[in-house]
């Protein structure tokens, strides 16, 4: 019985410690406003991100945008089914792949942000605290383009909010990369994923002549 | 089952289908005045075990079918339960929406050379 009370105890103050972090950490519709508002002033104003510079808008990238972003378990979702019979060292080359396929193309499409109107809607209420998903329209500077909605789907973990999906238009980026995923290692395994990877990467780099770092 | 998002003209009693095969129904679609998105619940059948994980998209049988909730299996170890949200989740492809669009689009290209 003691026992039971205590595990108990352990576990409310479990809880109060997370809503405490929650209650403290920057609300996630701040966090995705304030990383917009960092990246569009970094268009405007750096003068090597605005003319396309690869190198510097991918450290900017590495540096204010990655970090908010949860890729393993990103990662995990895309590859979906066959994770479970992934090797250890295959799991990491995975997610290091995709991780850098992802930074590289949000770092390629910088100079097409410019001119571009971001609006962050209000948050609404979420099933539990630590989920949340955070709603964007994208206001093209054209003026009979339709804006575009972006919604980040986010969770809060070890103190911070992460995001894990996007949906652009309502199309999500886990879903989308998971057929993609699945054709391939359907034809040629995980190993093959991981080299189509690999290779998307490799050309990538060779396309814009600067090192990864 | 659970899930939050924009349905075109998915309806109760329509298939979820999981690589093509019916697994089970949609119970209901409503709209939720807290998060004001569509709420769609489905049941799956028993037999079926899907991961946590798994994702659910709203989906079009042909080019103007009707709409099914196709389920792709995730690679979590724990198994979907009674009850559980599904959070990654993809809308209808409203095809007016694209269509617009793509039209749109290529009037600003046209207008902007």
């Amino acid at each position: 019985m003691k026992r039971v009370v205590h595990r108990l105890f352990l576990l409310v103050t479990f809880y109060l410690a997370m809503g405490n972090a929650l209650a403290q950490a920057q609300s996630p519709d701040e966090l995705v406003k304030t990383t917009i508002d960092s990246i569009m002033n970094a268009i405007e104003t750096d003068e090597k991100i605005s003319k396309g510079d690869i190198a510097t808008t991918l450290q900017f990238v590495e540096a204010r945008v990655a970090p908010h972003f949860d890729f393993s378990r990103m990662t995990r979702l895309a590859v979906g089914r066959p994770w479970r019979q992934a090797k250890p060292e295959q799991r990491e080359a995975l997610i290091s792949e995709f991780r850098t396929l992802l930074i590289r193309s949000y770092a390629a499409a910088f100079t097409r942000f410019k001119g571009i109107k971001i609006e962050v809607l209000p948050l609404k209420k979420s099933e539990k605290p630590e989920w949340a998903t955070v709603e964007s329209i994208i206001r093209l500077p054209t003026a009979v383009a339709q804006p575009i909605s972006v919604n980040y789907e986010m969770e809060f973990i070890e103190g911070r909010w992460l995001v894990f999906d996007l949906q652009i238009d309502g199309a999500s980026l886990i879903i989308n990369n998971r057929s993609i995923f699945k054709r391939e290692i359907d034809t040629s395994g995980i190993e093959g994923l991981i080299i189509t990877l690999r290779q998307k990467n490799a050309e990538a780099l060779v396309a814009d002549q600067s090192p990864l770092r | 089952m659970l899930s939050s998002i924009t349905l075109a003209g998915l309806k109760a009693k329509a298939p979820v289908k999981s690589a093509g095969v019916v697994v089970g129904r949609v119970e209901s679609v409503s709209f939720s005045n807290e998060s004001l998105r569509a709420v769609v619940s489905a049941r799956i059948d028993e037999e079926f075990k899907f991961p946590k994980d798994s994702s659910l998209s709203i989906l079009t049988a042909g080019l103007l079918g009707d709409q099914f909730l196709g389920i792709d299996p995730g690679g979590d170890v724990d198994n979907l339960v009674d009850g559980d949200r599904v959070r990654i989740t993809q809308s209808a492809i409203v095809l007016e929406k694209v269509i617009g669009q793509f039209l749109y689009g290529k009037m600003s290209e046209g207008g902007g050379n």
